[in-house]
């Protein structure tokens, strides 16, 4: 077996320049498929993140209705059960908003704070020196991470980021006023900031400019506050009384698999709900990365049809210029499959190295294409357009090693067919 | 003991007109150990001859026995075993691998058969061929001479039943001709071998045990 190599390498060292051109087609056609495809992927991770990842795209948000002229779409804790009983569902959970102006010194901000179940709260991911906050008589309050840029100072114009030069967190543990309600039951009191969100200031998300606190503590102190009159933001029926339950702003229902959300959706748009979800939009960011992936490849897949058409070449004139050398081998008795295996041994080498070259040289590439990025796109520094993940370089390795083989078959199958007395004849 | 026998051995090249019967039922023994040449003039059939008996060409009709085996109902990978465990080809080219050194190539055969070479018989055969200090030389490094040397003592690695050369030192002067042909001579009666010999020169066939003619694809002498 050893000589089939042997004899191969030999062959490719003697026709130097050949072998280095055809490794260099090779090299050209994987570099030209790996980066594109970097790009490709990269564009790809780019677009998706402005989901924060697929499964909240399983998430629906329902919308109950505030108004006693559609009293079957207010939500309460039967709607939810309602809800549950959809087939497909994973889970519900309601959320209860009220609007608020929250102040931090100087600074104010006009914003929501939302209350959910506690198991929604733990699933939260907090910044450093962050808590939940316990269970107390008031709510304590979680800011989103992009919060800093909402406290607005009305007098310079600044916000909390451009006017303290500190960081969010740096308000947890502290108290600030909070004011909601209108005319005589408006209500300024303080609430406590038991954390802040993990997250980049500039990430923004449905989450970064919220206010989240647990809902139940929420509830009971806005009934304790209420005091026996409606209690804020609950709607009344059309004699100005609230209702005996408890209605809630929304609920988010959770499917249990991204295929079934278009039949949950449909579920609760029959039900008569207002509802938003991120699969749509999800959907067709996924058709523009498809877009974009198939333009590259193809490009890409051009470049390495070409390199291949080369080795293929390659591999003929190799078989021509050695139809004395194939005929001796026969002659003296060499295995037809063996003879076979030799040149694609040869083509398969060929594939190899162009594979490993060309790899080797896109991660140049791929750095050229991020610093573009960073300089003329505006990338912030760090991030990256055009990534390589390691399955890529295991694939393209790969693929164009059986693809160098590939070439090599015909060229190799016509050599171990050969006549050996048209090889040897005088 | 014979080594090879021939009968009603056919083959017929080309249909209709152009029809050439390159081996009319030719019947022929060898013996074990012996020599034989073969003359006759180009296109007599000697060359045929050689390459059906070898395995590198299938005749038409009749039965050719090689070392107790009938070659004609072998398939073509058994016919590569055949030929690289039975038979030692010498061509007038000499037909060595270029890229090979001279003892590479002497090994080859040996190889092919995914076996471990005999050192101290491939030294042996080395140094009976005079190419001891060559054998690291590529062939293209070498006199014709030496390359048809080079070419005999891989015939002779595979210690194989037959020797079969075709014009071994046509492409060789007179005197580098004779050389070679006694070594060859020399070594398969050292080694014991039997050889079939084409030749165009009268007085190299008359070193052999036996000389048949052809002529038109038919011995007649």
């Amino acid at each position: 077996m050893g000589w089939m190599f042997r004899l191969s390498l030999l062959n490719m060292k003697r026709r130097r320049a050949r072998t280095v051109l055809t490794i260099l087609g090779v090299t050209i056609g994987v570099i030209s498929i790996v980066s594109l495809l970097a790009l490709g992927l990269g564009v790809k991770k780019e677009l998706l993140s402005q989901f924060e990842d697929e499964n909240s795209v399983k998430n629906i948000t329902v919308y109950g209705s505030q108004s006693y002229k559609e009293k079957s779409k207010l939500i309460t804790d039967k709607t939810l059960e309602k809800f549950e009983q959809i087939d497909k569902v994973a889970y519900v959970y309601p959320e209860y908003e009220i609007f608020v102006s929250l102040s931090m010194g100087k600074y104010m901000a006009y914003t929501n704070i939302v209350g959910i179940p506690r198991e929604q709260l733990e699933k939260l991911k907090l910044a450093d020196g962050s808590s939940l906050g316990e269970g107390g008589q008031k709510p304590q309050l979680i800011l989103g991470n992009s919060m800093g840029l909402l406290f607005y100072n009305y007098n310079t114009g600044l916000n909390f980021s451009e006017g303290e030069n500190k960081e969010l967190t740096s308000v947890v543990n502290t108290s600030i006023p909070t004011e909601f309600g209108y005319g005589d039951s408006a209500v300024i009191t303080k609430f406590k900031v038991s954390g802040v969100l993990y997250g980049k200031e500039e990430d923004y998300s449905m989450q970064s400019q919220s206010v989240f606190c647990d809902l139940e503590v929420l509830k009971r102190y806005l009934k304790y506050n209420a005091n026996g009159a409606p209690v804020y933001g609950q709607p009344m029926d059309e004699n100005g009384n609230t209702y005996s339950e408890w209605v809630y702003t929304s609920a988010v229902v959770t499917v249990n698999d991204i295929e079934n959300v278009d039949f949950v959706v449909k579920k609760l748009q029959d039900m008569g709900f207002q509802i938003s979800n991120d699969k749509e939009y999800l959907e067709s960011a996924k058709r523009e990365i498809k877009i974009i992936q198939v333009l590259l490849g193809g490009i890409g897949t051009i470049a390495l049809v070409v390199a291949v058409i080369g080795i293929s070449n390659t591999m003929t004139t190799s078989v021509y210029d050695r139809v004395n050398e194939i005929g001796v081998l026969k002659v003296i008795g060499c295995d037809l499959d063996e003879l076979l295996m030799m040149f694609l041994f040869e083509s398969g080498v060929l594939g190899f190295a162009g594979g490993v070259l060309g790899v080797g040289l896109s991660f140049g590439i791929k750095g050229i294409i991020n610093k573009v990025a960073i300089s003329l796109l505006g990338f912030v520094k760090g991030t990256s357009l055009a990534v390589i993940p390691i399955w890529l370089i295991f694939v393209s390795i790969g693929v164009s090693t059986v693809l160098g083989i590939l070439a090599g078959y015909f060229p190799a199958r016509w050599a171990s067919r050969l006549n050996p007395l048209t090889a040897v004849r005088k | 003991m014979e080594i090879v026998k021939m009968e009603h051995v056919t083959k017929i090249y080309g249909a209709g007109d152009t029809r050439v019967w390159a081996l009319d039922d030719v019947n022929l023994t060898i013996d074990k150990g012996e020599t034989l040449a073969v003359v006759g003039a180009s296109g007599s059939g000697k060359s045929t001859l050689l390459h059906v008996m070898g395995g590198v060409d299938t005749a038409d009709n009749g039965n050719i026995v090689v070392d107790g085996k009938d070659i004609t109902t072998l398939s073509d990978d058994e016919m590569s075993v055949f030929r690289r465990r039975k038979i030692g080809f010498v061509f007038q080219a000499y037909h060595l691998i270029p890229v090979l050194t001279v003892e590479e190539n002497i090994r080859m055969p040996i190889l092919l058969d995914h076996k471990k070479p005999d050192r101290e018989y491939i030294d042996h055969i080395i140094e009976m061929l005079g190419l001891k200090d060559r054998r690291k030389h590529l062939p293209n490094q070498l006199s014709g001479g030496q390359q048809q040397r080079a070419a005999i003592a891989r015939a002779l690695a595979n210690r194989p039943s037959l020797i079969l050369a075709d014009e071994p030192t046509g492409a060789l002067d007179s005197a580098n001709g004779s050389e070679v042909m006694t070594l060859l001579h020399d070594s398969v009666k050292k080694l014991n071998q039997t050889l079939v010999l084409i030749t165009h020169n009268i007085d190299l066939a008359r070193e052999s045990d036996r000389i048949i003619k052809l002529a038109d694809g038919k011995i007649i002498e």
